[in-house]
C-alpha cells in the first residue's frame, strides 16, 4: 500500500468522522432550539442573522458558490477517473468458475518471484491495467544479466497464471549500494 | 363427510384431511446454510485457505489456520445456487489448479448436503502467502 493509498484513507475516516459529530451537533442544535433554549456550540443565530443580510448579487457569496462548484467538479473527475483494478481475471476452462486475483495479491506473488531471480537483492511490483512494473535490486554491477533473469522469471509466472498475454511486464533493475 | 366407517381401511377424519406429501409444505435452504457449507469446502482443499483478515486494506490477526472457513457469499435462487468466496492460496501452487479443484468441491459439498444445483462459482485469490507463514498442508 503505498502512501497516497495511506493518505486517502487516513483523510476518509478523519472526514466521516467531521461530518458525524457534525450531524449529531446540528441534531443538538435542533432540538435545543425546539425547546426555546439558547445555543450550546453553534451560533447558528449570528449566522442565520448575517446570511438573511446577503443577496445573490454579495461577492463573497459568489465567491463562496464559485468555490464550492469547483471543489464540486475536482471531486468528481476524481471519482470518476478510472483507478486501478482491484483484481483482475484468471484464464479457467470452467465455463462456471470465475476466477480473479487481487491486484495486491499478484504483485506480491510477483515481486517474490523476481526477488528469488538470480542476482536480485529485493524486488517490489506494481501491476496496471496492461502493465506491471518491477523494481528491483541487485548487487552486481553488471545489471544486465539480472534483469534478464528476473524478466524471464516473471514472465514465466505470468504465463503460469495464464497473464501472460495480458499483463506486459517491465523490469528496472538498481544497483544497490 | 360420510361418518360411514370400516374400522380397519377406512381412514380416520383427521388422516382424512391430511393433504399429499407434496403438498404439505415446503423446504427453503437459507443463504446461510449454503455459505456454511462452501465455507468448509474451501478447508478441504489442499493448498486452499480462508483469507487473512482485512481492516482498511491492512493485513490483521494472525494469518487463518487451514481449519478455520473462508468467507463465502452465497444466493439462492430455486434449486440452484451462486457462490462467491475469498481465498487464499499457498505459493507457488498453481492457483487455476487449486481453483478448479476448489469449485469441484464446492459444488460436490453444496450438492451433497442441500441438493442444490451450483450454477456459478466466483473464487477471488487475495493472498497467495500461505505457505511461507504456516507451511504446506501434509497429504
Amino acid at each position: 500500500m503505498n502512501a497516497a493509498t495511506v493518505t486517502a484513507r487516513i483523510v476518509s475516516v478523519l472526514l466521516a468522522l467531521v461530518l458525524l459529530v457534525g450531524g449529531l451537533l446540528v441534531a443538538v442544535e435542533i432540538v435545543l432550539a425546539q425547546l426555546g433554549r439558547q445555543p450550546w456550540l453553534i451560533p447558528w443565530p449570528a449566522w442565520a442573522s448575517w446570511l438573511g443580510s446577503q443577496t445573490w448579487e454579495s461577492t463573497g457569496v459568489r465567491l463562496i458558490l464559485v468555490g464550492l462548484v469547483v471543489v464540486g467538479l475536482a471531486l468528481l473527475v476524481l471519482a470518476l477517473r478510472p483507478g486501478k483494478p482491484r483484481r483482475l481475471a484468471l484464464p479457467v476452462t470452467d465455463r462456471n468458475l470465475h476466477l480473479s486475483i487481487a491486484r495486491r495479491a499478484l504483485q506480491q506473488t510477483l515481486a517474490d518471484t523476481a526477488a528469488r531471480a538470480s542476482g536480485v537483492a529485493s524486488a517490489s511490483a506494481k501491476a496496471r491495467r496492461r502493465t506491471v512494473t518491477i523494481n528491483a535490486t541487485t548487487a552486481n554491477p553488471d545489471t544486465t544479466d539480472v534483469q534478464q533473469a528476473a524478466l524471464t522469471a516473471v514472465t514465466e509466472r505470468l504465463d503460469q497464471l495464464g497473464l501472460a498475454g495480458r499483463l506486459r511486464p517491465r523490469v528496472r533493475i538498481e544497483v544497490s549500494s | 363427510m360420510s361418518t360411514e366407517t370400516v374400522p380397519d381401511l377406512t381412514p380416520s377424519p383427521a388422516e382424512a384431511r391430511v393433504p399429499e406429501p407434496e403438498g404439505r409444505g415446503s423446504l427453503r435452504i437459507h443463504d446461510r446454510v449454503v455459505e456454511k457449507v462452501a465455507g468448509y469446502a474451501v478447508t478441504t482443499v489442499p493448498d486452499a485457505a480462508a483469507a487473512p483478515r482485512r481492516v482498511l486494506g491492512l493485513t490483521v490477526g494472525s494469518p487463518r489456520s487451514d481449519d478455520e472457513a473462508a468467507k463465502v457469499t452465497a444466493t439462492v435462487y430455486g434449486d440452484s445456487v451462486s457462490v462467491s468466496a475469498t481465498i487464499a492460496v499457498a505459493w507457488p501452487s498453481p492457483i487455476r489448479g487449486v481453483a478448479a479443484q476448489l469449485a469441484q468441491r464446492i459444488r460436490g459439498e453444496i450438492s451433497h448436503h442441500t441438493g442444490l444445483r451450483v450454477d456459478r462459482v466466483d473464487l477471488n485469490v487475495v493472498s497467495l502467502r500461505l505457505s511461507e507463514v504456516q507451511g504446506r498442508r501434509v497429504q
